[in-house]
């Protein structure tokens, strides 16, 4: 019984403590874990696509189109500091420098995003992503 | 006639609030991703739900006892402390999802700082839970989540591939590398648990208590589990289809609250994008206020403190104290700045290790003729309970290894 309650307890406890305490550990990034990072930015790239559609042919509140193009600036800050901390695999190193330039291009576009909307500057980043993906 | 009119109440609420914020996270997300062939999960956490639901109900009305006082004394002091420790931490961090869910889709809605709405947002449901009595508590919110049909009404205007969605009523597996198996796993399991979480039947045994069920109010108990969890799976299945149809061919994993609305958008504009975000504001605030009670349910009925909403809050301070302090814990999670999506996705996880000690008591009762008499599980409720407890005690096992590998859903 008293086994049960340390189980039950260290389950439940354990994971809150890292939710709260842990502070986040660079990446080791092979492969399949780059190409997970890059899927991630071009579904990113293309939500932010589909916002635009949406707001040119008038279909989003002018509030909900600033707070969440907030929110997905946001999704993109994660991206980029996940690629700044991680360092990648030796075989993979040229893709991993060409992926953070493609990042570099998305917060451009993110970043002009409200003022500024160009939805083909994030064609052409997805288009890009992409191509990286199928090399890995 | 008054009675029917009451009944049709309860159901219909149970209908709107039967969808939270995690299953807006995982259910959306699953369609996205493994498009219709996670629908046979939403029946089979919906009749586990029924279920259990059902149970709780017929031994608050028969013996008159809630899910704590039984856990306490089937495990006993000790072990039932764990176990109301890992219920209310999980209670506390769902009640910080919803809250910051609350907080996000005002500002979707309004605009201004996240962290002033998630103030504003928790004062205004202290007060709420404070004035109302337990009967329109549980109305408002679940009769205002009926505006969750939204996304049933966007999944049909969508044109799924309706074979396919029929397939996905049939357990399989995807292709695809052990990985995505893995992935595909880890949604199962999220999807399920989402479906099952603890607080869902805290709430609904005390709401028993609260509302003096007698053995007359039985067939209501059966239909309100049956027919209102059984028409809000309905929404959690649409959101699935919304993941399907609309997410999956675009190739978009919705990973914020905002990107679950976008479906209603493109369909209907404005008018879908607002019906869909009150919806979600509805449901997700009438899960906060069910997960802090839940907690103070649980709390009070374990020591043997006076509970309920039926009472005066001066007939119960420590309750009320209990609920509004956990209000204020979840609030202060949120406002560390942790991102409530991430926050629900491990309460999800976490909920379902949590489930085999909540379960195991309430099917030991409920079987139990010396407790139940002539109200006892049936040869073939014992028999179903003990399935679905098996396959809770196996997505408990299986929960934190999955999210270990598959990086809380990201890895696939």
């Amino acid at each position: 019984m008293k086994n049960a309650q340390i189980v039950v307890l260290a389950l439940v406890l354990a994971p809150c403590l890292t939710l709260v305490g842990c502070p986040d550990q660079p990446k080791k990034l092979d492969a399949n874990s780059l190409k997970a990072e890059v899927q991630n930015a071009e579904q990113l790239s293309r939500e932010c696509a589909m916002v635009l559609e949406l707001r040119t042919s008038g279909k989003l509140t002018g509030r909900f189109r600033k707070v969440h193009e907030l929110y997905l600036a946001k999704q993109f800050e994660d991206l980029k500091k996940t690629a700044d901390q991680a360092h990648a695999d030796a075989s993979i190193q040229s893709t991993f420098d060409e992926y953070r330039q493609k990042l570099q291009a998305l917060g451009g576009a993110v970043r002009t995003m409200s003022s500024a909307p160009h939805k083909e500057a994030f064609e052409a980043v997805t288009n890009d992503l992409e191509t990286l993906e199928k090399k890995l | 006639m008054r009675r029917i009119w009451q009944l049709f109440l309860g159901i219909m609420a149970a209908t709107g609030g039967f969808v939270d914020i995690g299953e807006l996270v995982f259910t959306v997300q699953a369609g996205a991703q493994f498009r219709y062939m996670l629908l046979w999960v939403t029946v089979l956490g919906t009749i586990g739900i029924i279920l259990f639901s059902e149970m709780c109900g017929r031994i608050a009305a028969i013996p008159k006892l809630t899910t704590f006082h039984i856990i306490k004394s089937k495990f006993g002091p000790k072990l039932g402390f764990a176990t109301l420790l890992a219920s209310n931490i999980v209670n506390v961090l769902t009640c910080a999802a919803e809250l910051g869910g609350v907080a996000i889709i005002m500002r979707l809605l309004f605009g201004g700082k996240f962290s002033l709405w998630l103030i504003v947002v928790t004062a205004v449901l202290i007060g709420t839970i404070y004035v109302l009595p337990f009967k329109y508590i549980e109305r408002v919110f679940g009769l205002s989540g009926l505006v969750m049909i939204t996304f049933v009404v966007v999944a049909i205007a969508l044109h799924p591939q309706w074979l396919e969605l029929a397939k996905g009523f049939v357990p399989r597996t995807p292709g695809g590398d052990t990985q995505h198996l893995l992935l595909y796993a880890y949604f199962t399991v999220g999807i399920f648990s989402a479906l099952l979480m603890p607080y869902e039947v805290y709430f609904y045994s005390s709401g028993g208590i609260e509302e003096e069920w007698e053995h007359t109010d039985l067939p209501d108990n059966k239909l309100t589990s049956v027919v209102g969890f059984s028409m809000g799976a309905v929404v959690s299945g649409a959101l699935i289809v919304v993941g399907a149809a609309f997410y999956a061919p675009r190739q978009l994993n919705p990973e914020q609250l905002g990107s679950s609305a976008l479906a209603s958008a493109f369909q209907f504009g404005k008018v879908g994008l607002l019906l869909a975000l009150l919806g979600m504001l509805a449901t997700v605030a009438g899960s906060a206020v069910e997960t802090c009670l839940a907690g103070a349910y649980n709390f009070c009925q374990f020591f043997h403190y006076k509970w309920g909403r039926r009472l005066t809050p001066q007939q119960t301070p420590v309750f009320t104290k209990t609920w509004i302090i956990i209000f204020v814990i979840a609030m202060g999670i949120t406002l560390t700045g942790y991102d409530p999506i991430k926050i629900v996705e491990y309460s999800v996880m976490f909920a379902v290790v949590v489930l085999p000690l909540t379960y195991a008591p309430i099917l030991i009762v409920a079987s139990d003729e010396t407790i139940m008499g002539q109200y006892a599980n049936s040869q073939f409720q014992r028999i179903l309970g003990w399935i679905m407890f098996a396959l809770v005690t196996i997505a408990a096992a299986a929960a934190v290894p999955l999210m270990i590998v598959t990086e809380m859903g990201k890895k696939g």
